[in-house]
């Protein structure tokens, strides 16, 4: 179930959040819960008891990990990480990690192995890392283990968060588990609705019109594209990720909202950075966080020598390409951005001048862009060919057909993207989905994100009515 | 400065807004009229499932619940027709198989990748093909029939001034033009509508394509009709009825398929149809009852355009078949059997036949007999050796 969807926006959502408002207040996160689980079962009931399973575990592995100490301590933090890395090895790496093993036994000459491919279930690493980093913060001190298992469950299953983040880690959301009533206000609603509109519409009117040009190029072989439309497929993908990925966040963050909880940012206008750093303080910054606290401070962080600076940015940057897919694409991403990390980090401390923004921010764009063909291509030969074609600027015709959509959303995608580079705006600020202000400008407000929510749903049902005139046989 | 009340009031009409469509299809409230509810176009009915928890461990049963609601969310009809009409005015895209000309006519996308030479499958391949077609025509000149293949105009190649600049640019070698070289190359006898109308357009005295159709006019189907038939009485002799035209209405109200595609569009405004031209052919009597002569006509829906003219019909009277690319029989009269071309005995059907006329638009160029000459021949063939 997709929040752009009839079936969520229509029925689901104002259902939950109908009750939730009625029922009191020790009652509200057993529904949450239950529509959680149901949201889940949705999408992918032949997991549901794993999950299950696995969070029992966890949640008693987390107590004991509260209530003993020294090396007992380390052993159950062990156990609980263990599990959850090896459950998402199981399920999204074990299928990469034995196609590598018969292509390298093909080149033996050795029989292959025979396996049933495993199915990947959908939230697995978001939910995973969330797990993770509930023992964890435990471990750390920095919280309490939740009393009840129902919260538990509802921290690791919520539904807005559940499927694609962001990563909620346990020490930002552990007080609004147990206690929200100050945030259930008007406010909250008013601007989780904003914001959910927002999102609704980043996702539906551009990321989705986006989308279509960038499959099509995708799935078309290089060389029956131009070099043009190799450059209009990559800056196409480029803006769809963008709009698609923090268009969700955006929809998470005002259903929490909604519910009285506090989710974190996770974008900030990341195409006007001036250095790939600075790109991945604004891009998926829950991620990025994530792996700060849970992997680079445990691997030595800052502390440690600068060699060894180095290469834990490119152990990072490497499992963070690999964690969003079990691909030699994704890895090559990774280790690309991990390179322009570690490099940047490398002359930072070794070269005094600086170019100017003007020359910063559109060197960082084409810099991510290149990664993002590799992101989205399905092999490395694909992705190299197709910026070969790009870089090459032989035929600047582009071959396919657009629709006139698609050109005023690049438009309009530019714009967004953009705009805080000529303007300082913190796009963070919460000021343009604030109920605060005078009354027409929030009425003003009000009526444009009805409006878009309005506009986004006939898109959404439109888009499932595909008539036909004559049967072709 | 906004007071709580307010806010409230901005949250009841959040709430009404989002709840409207379901409580609209849950308790029919507002009741909306059934005029409201139509959209034009052929989709599948979707039925609400029963449940069963093997089909919820497969996924089957929420996928077919999710269809069913998204086809029976209130106010659809409006939420359709509002995104078409902005889709349609504003961006001017309507559905991505449809693509809007610079004086807001319509076209398949298939038709104007056809004109531009995006579907060119090679000039081998059609080759293969002429040379079956002109054993085919060869097989059927001992037998003392005929067989005769007619290039179609098409709506895009006669239309090129108001297809959008960027279908233009791309232009290439397409069908049409290695069907022309294969043609004169294998020596196939043919008529070539597809240029002789491109020649007309400017001269003819009405509309030869509708802005908003998919095929030819009425009246364009008639000028094609009259030119096969009497190339087919002039050339070979045939008989067929002497006919005319008793009137010509010129209507704004478009018949038959002259304005499909503006239906499909599923908008909320109404557009004023262009005046089209609908000639009356009828049978010219005074020279008694002729034996016509029988024909069969293989082809796409262009072909019924021919036989809408109403000049088929009153050349051809009851000796008229069609094969309907090459996989529907309409009878005589063209009233739909129902049978498929692989039921009938395709050599009985050709020695029925004194004559077979194959016609196809540009979007059929590459497979222009529709595999039709391979079957008769392999019919012929099996005839001859008793292995019917």
């Amino acid at each position: 179930m997709v929040f752009s969807s009839v079936i969520f926006l229509c029925y689901f959502f104002p259902v939950v959040l109908g009750v939730y408002f009625i029922i009191p207040n020790k009652l509200k996160n057993y529904w949450l819960l239950i529509a959680s689980v149901f949201f889940y079962a949705w999408g992918a009931p032949k997991f549901i008891g794993v999950v299950l399973t696995v969070l029992v575990i966890d949640y008693y592995l987390g107590n004991r990990i509260y209530t003993t100490e020294g090396k007992a301590k380390k052993i159950y933090l062990l156990l609980s990480i263990v599990l959850n890395i090896g459950m998402l090895f199981y399920f999204k790496y074990f299928n990469f990690f034995i196609e590598n093993i018969n292509s390298l036994l093909g080149e033996f000459g050795a029989s292959p192995i025979t396996w049933t491919k495993i199915v990947l279930p959908i939230g697995i690493s978001f939910f995973v890392f969330q797990e993770i980093s509930y023992t964890v913060d435990i471990f750390r001190g920095e919280h309490k283990p939740l009393k009840k298992f129902s919260d538990y469950m509802l921290f690791i299953f919520l539904f807005s968060h559940l499927i694609a983040g962001p990563i909620v880690t346990y020490n930002v959301l552990a007080d609004d588990i147990v206690d929200r009533r100050k945030k259930l206000n008007s406010d909250y609603i008013l601007t989780g609705f904003f914001r959910f509109s927002i999102g609704l519409a980043r996702k539906v009117l551009i990321a989705n019109t986006l989308g279509l040009v960038a499959d099509q190029i995708f799935k078309t072989p290089v060389d029956q594209l131009t070099s043009a439309d190799c450059w209009l497929g990559a800056i196409a993908y480029t803006f769809q990720l963008y709009f698609d990925f923090s268009g969700y966040s955006d929809m998470a963050i005002g259903i929490g909202k909604m519910l009285g909880f506090d989710f974190p940012e996770n974008f900030n206008s990341p195409y006007v950075s001036q250095s790939i750093t600075e790109f991945w303080k604004r891009w998926h910054i829950t991620l990025g966080n994530w792996m700060r606290r849970y992997l680079y401070i445990p691997l030595g962080g800052n502390r440690a020598s600068a060699g060894r600076v180095y290469l834990n940015l490119w152990i990072v940057f490497l499992l963070s390409g690999l964690w969003h897919g079990a691909s030699w694409t994704f890895v090559i991403w990774g280790a690309y951005h991990g390179f322009f990390i570690a490099s940047e980090r490398f002359l930072h401390d070794r070269i005094s001048f600086s170019l100017p923004r003007i020359i910063k921010i559109p060197l960082t764009f084409l810099i991510v862009l290149v990664g993002w063909v590799f992101f989205r291509a399905d092999t490395i030969t694909y992705s190299l060919d197709m910026l070969k074609q790009m870089f090459s600027f032989g035929n600047m015709t582009i071959s396919i057909s657009l629709l006139n959509g698609f050109t005023y959303m690049l438009i309009v995608a530019g714009f967004f993207s953009f705009i805080n580079a000529i303007r300082p705006i913190n796009a963070i600020t919460l000021g343009m989905f604030s109920v605060e202000g005078n009354i027409i400008k929030v009425s003003l407000r009000f009526v444009l994100t009805i409006l878009l929510f309005a506009i986004c749903l006939g898109v959404v049902v439109t888009s499932g009515f595909n008539p036909f005139i004559y049967f072709k046989f | 400065m906004i007071t709580r009340t307010i806010k409230i009031l901005f949250i009841a009409t959040i709430c009404a807004v989002i709840l409207a469509p379901a409580v609209q299809f849950v308790f029919q409230y507002p009741r909306i009229d059934e005029q409201y509810l139509w959209l034009a176009g052929k989709t599948e009915k979707i039925e609400l499932p029963v449940f069963s928890f093997k089909d919820w461990l497969e996924e089957k049963y929420q996928s077919t619940v999710t269809a069913y609601l998204e086809n029976t969310i209130g106010y659809r009809t409006f939420f359709i027709r509002g995104t078409n009409e902005w889709h349609y005015k504003v961006y001017r895209d309507v559905y991505s198989n449809m693509v809007v000309g610079k004086d807001d006519g319509l076209y398949w996308k298939e038709y104007v990748e056809a004109y531009i030479g995006a579907n060119v499958i090679g000039y081998d391949s059609i080759l293969h093909r002429c040379q079956r077609a002109r054993q085919l025509q060869q097989k059927m000149d001992s037998m003392g029939k005929k067989c005769l293949f007619v290039m179609l105009p098409g709506k895009a190649s006669n239309t090129i001034e108001t297809i959008p600049d960027h279908y233009i640019w791309r232009k290439k070698t397409n069908n049409y033009e290695l069907l022309k070289k294969a043609f004169t190359e294998t020596d196939i006898t043919y008529i070539d509508l597809y240029s002789y109308f491109q020649q007309i357009k400017k001269t003819a005295k009405y509309p030869l394509f509708p802005k908003y159709g998919t095929h030819w006019s009425i009246y364009a189907g008639g000028l094609g009709a009259d030119t096969i038939i009497r190339y087919l009485q002039q050339q070979w002799h045939y008989n067929f009825n002497q006919y005319y035209i008793d009137t010509t209405e010129l209507s704004n109200n478009p018949r038959f398929t002259d304005a499909d595609m503006y239906e499909l569009l599923n908008i909320v405004s109404e557009i004023p149809q262009p005046e089209l031209a609908y000639p009356h052919y009828v049978v010219d009597t005074t020279r008694g009852k002729m034996q016509t002569a029988k024909m069969l006509m293989i082809g796409d829906s262009y072909m019924f355009t021919l036989h809408q003219s109403g000049l088929m019909p009153a050349a051809a009277g009851e000796n008229l078949g069609y094969i309907f690319y090459g996989k529907g029989v309409r009878d005589h009269n063209t009233n739909e059997t129902g049978k498929k071309a692989a039921e009938i005995d395709l050599a009985a059907e050709l020695e029925k036949t004194d004559v077979v006329v194959f016609v196809f638009t540009e979007i059929n160029q590459e497979e222009f007999d529709f595999d039709m000459c391979e079957r008769f021949l392999k019919a012929l063939e099996n005839k001859k050796d008793g292995t019917n």
